[in-house]
């Protein structure tokens, strides 16, 4: 027991510092796109209504 | 609160979409009319054929160019089989079914709804090709599906 305690008081020194996962431009890139695929096939239905009115 | 600059832009942009579409909609809700085809009018599915309109199927002028096409669906055909307009006619179709649910569609036109029993669907087309329309079921309703159709006769 004691010796595994040990083991985890070293390991502490491996904490990885601070990465740049707050970074949201792979999820903003993703959310446009999204929102642009919507936009476009709304956009195309209505105006397929619009024509045959 | 904190918002990232990219959060504020993707919620700017979802809900000026939602601003969008709902302006969309109540406009052409309430300024022009348009409603679901099979809206609040009712009829008694099991007396189709015993009161107004559906008691004398077929075609009625309303004014100069507006008729009202009174339409019974029901397994494998529909009554009547064949009208006709002059070109430039707006026709109102008020169709109902005696039996199960049908559909009214004629291709390549916005007139495509679900004919529910007990439902007066309603849809309005302005006719502005001679020619001839073909309408068709495009609900799936028994073994002779397929045969089920009418046709408009849009005349000069
Ligand atoms: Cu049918």
């Amino acid at each position: 027991m004691s010796k595994n305690n040990a083991n985890l008081e070293t390991n502490k020194k491996h904490v990885p510092t601070e990465t740049d996962s707050s970074s949201l431009k792979g999820t903003f890139i993703f959310t446009m796109s999204i929102g642009l695929f919507i936009v476009l096939s709304w956009s195309a239905i209505f105006f397929l209504f619009l024509n045959r009115m | 609160m904190h918002l990232h600059r990219y959060e504020k832009i993707w919620l700017t942009f979802g809900i000026g979409s939602l601003i969008i579409f709902l302006t969309v909609l109540g406009v052409s809700a309430f300024a022009m009319g348009h409603q679901p085809p099979s809206h609040m009018a009712k009829v008694d599915p099991q007396n189709v054929r015993s009161e107004a309109p559906f008691d004398e199927p077929g075609l009625r002028q309303i004014d100069e160019t507006t008729y009202q096409a009174n339409i019974i669906a029901m397994a494998f055909t529909y009554q009547p089989n064949k009208i006709e307009v002059p070109v430039g006619s707006t026709v109102r179709f008020h169709v109902t079914s005696s039996d199960v649910v049908h559909s009214f569609t004629i291709p390549n036109t916005n007139v495509n709804f679900m004919v529910t029993p007990g439902h007066i669907n309603m849809a309005e087309h302005t006719f502005t090709e001679p020619g001839t329309y073909l309408v068709l079921c495009n609900e799936y309703c028994g073994t002779g599906h397929h045969h089920m159709q009418m046709t408009i006769e849009v005349v000069e």
